[in-house]
């Protein structure tokens, strides 16, 4: 995985700590041609991979990226699925069983449900496999070497101990798409000591991160210490504390653990790109030549 | 109520905005009264939960969804009862359907509460310039103005004195990152963790037993029944 990977919170109006930026950055980011400047804008700095969410708005956004294939020859996409508003939307209109026949393609869910729910039940792995190809269909042809499950189902999925999903979705992905799985999660230490005993041995996943201790459930000493002893790959997220904490103090933080291997960051303003990057890689700098030293 | 009361039960409704870090400030703020006599509120909420004509699902149907009113406008109203004071009297209101035919889906009301203080409700789940549910307050007093939702809380204060401690004369602006304390699990906010761990304290007889009781979610039934009987005139 690279250093940085650039987030897509700001093109999708997500924002943790005022609806009136969202509402901002929702009249900023209507049309396409803005999300994909700003993507040119953070490939200008270097960074090379978009960390996004499986938006039906990807779509396009997707079949640019295909169409001009030289130009980003070198860009990778990491998939975060699913979307979940899309689904919670879907369940509000048809209900759970009309949104999974939505979803699901085929007749697979008539026919599963005829069987009842004992069949349902044995048959869940399959149907996370045909919903993981449906998210998928729209990154055809584009690099997509870690493939993300959103931090929404991530976290349900460990809450309720349904542990086998989680380690089968990274059999799945393995298998079906030559990549790495990824988990984003609000519960890392959790988390981890889940995928360890379900036999993931070095898994990669995505965290707060922040000087602040937000959304470190158990806390900021515990992360810290797991980050420390076991075995991951770690990709720190929300390293600005939802907004709460200065720039550079934060990213400092964030750079002083070597446990950490990539940085998730978003930003609508070149500026902000370029001075994010450009922090990072000067703190990189100095903390390489203090191991050296 | 009464057999809850005689037999000391624990009890607890899921109105989780009561744990939402912004709003506990707010609280804070008016019972201190550090914005002065509170003569105004607006209280809203929108989110887009019925976008388009439906029929045949689970939300357009009046016994299982409830519509607007119960389902979406209880939640603002509930949180106006705790941060100010009940809802006693519904000057006019008005409970409309936009897609659904069966139940509503916005509610717009003039309200007056226990404390004389009064204000306009508006409620509105058809509302699809907004992402997922946006619950906001505003409140007007005296010495000052707060305005609220669930992640950022702005508040005015005319002078200098009437601020409370971390707070200055003029707009201030606290997110709810750091007015939140920590969960042990996080799923989709912090308040749906703290809610529960609230009601297992209570169950284990380590906590108490105080917020969102069945006599406050009763008094938001109260002023739910109010503001439909009122719509009917």
């Amino acid at each position: 995985m690279e250093r940085i990977l650039f987030g897509d919170n700001q093109f999708f109006a997500v924002n943790h700590i005022s609806d009136e930026k969202s509402r901002a950055q929702s009249i900023r980011f209507k049309n396409d041609s803005a999300i994909l400047k700003t993507l040119d804008e953070a490939r200008a700095t270097g960074i090379n991979t978009f960390m996004c969410t499986t938006h039906d708005r990807m779509i396009n956004i997707c079949d640019v990226i295909r169409k001009h294939g030289d130009k980003y020859a070198d860009f990778k996409i990491y998939p975060c699925m699913p979307y979940a508003h899309k689904y919670a939307n879907a369940a509000t209109e048809l209900g759970i069983v009309g949104a999974l026949k939505e979803y699901v393609p085929g007749n697979f869910v008539g026919s599963v449900l005829k069987g009842g729910m004992a069949f349902l039940s044995k048959d869940y792995l399959s149907i996370m496999e045909l919903l993981v190809d449906s998210e998928m269909k729209m990154f055809r042809g584009i690099q997509t070497p870690v493939i993300f499950l959103q931090n929404v189902l991530t976290d349900m999925l460990l809450g309720l101990g349904m542990n086998d999903i989680l380690v089968a979705f990274h059999a799945y992905i393995r298998k079906k798409y030559h990549a790495e799985a990824g988990f984003i999660t609000m519960n890392m230490p959790k988390l981890v000591s889940v995928l360890h005993r379900g036999g993931i041995e070095n898994p990669i996943v995505c965290a707060s991160i922040n000087k602040a201790g937000f959304r470190m459930s158990g806390g900021k000493d515990l992360y810290e210490q797991v980050l420390k002893e076991k075995k991951m790959r770690l990709v720190a997220m929300q390293v600005l504390g939802g907004g709460a904490i200065p720039v550079s103090e934060a990213l400092e933080y964030v750079c002083s653990f070597p446990q950490i291997e990539s940085i998730l960051f978003g930003a609508s303003s070149k500026v902000n790109i370029e001075d994010t990057v450009s922090t990072i890689k000067k703190l990189d700098l100095a903390s390489d030549f203090f191991r050296i030293a | 109520m009464d057999l809850v009361k005689k037999n000391a039960l624990i009890n607890q409704v899921g109105y989780h905005n009561k744990f939402v870090g912004t709003f506990l400030e707010v609280k804070k703020i008016l019972e201190g009264g550090h914005i002065g006599d509170i003569y105004h509120f607006q209280a809203d909420a929108y989110g887009p939960v019925v976008i388009k004509k439906s029929e045949n699902t689970w939300r357009s149907s009046p016994e299982e969804g409830g519509g607007c009113l119960m389902d979406y406008a209880s939640h603002v109203i509930d949180l106006l009862n705790y941060l100010i004071s009940p809802v006693e009297e519904v000057f006019s209101s008005t409970v409309k359907s936009i897609f659904s035919s069966r139940v509503d889906d916005a509610v717009y009301a003039l309200l007056k509460l226990r404390s004389n203080v009064t204000g306009v409700l508006s409620v509105n789940w058809s509302d699809d310039t907004y992402r997922k549910m946006s619950t906001s307050i505003t409140v007007i007093g005296t010495k000052g103005k707060i305005i609220s939702d669930g992640s950022e809380l702005k508040v005015y204060f005319k002078d200098a004195d009437s601020c409370p401690q971390g707070y200055s004369k003029g707009w201030n602006v606290k997110y709810v990152t750091d007015l939140t304390d920590p969960v042990d699990f996080y799923l989709r906010g912090e308040e749906y963790s703290a809610q529960i761990d609230y009601f297992i304290r209570a169950v284990q007889g380590k906590g108490e037993n105080r917020i969102n009781t069945f006599e406050s979610a009763l008094l938001t039934d109260k002023a739910i029944m109010m503001i439909r009987e009122k719509s009917r005139i």
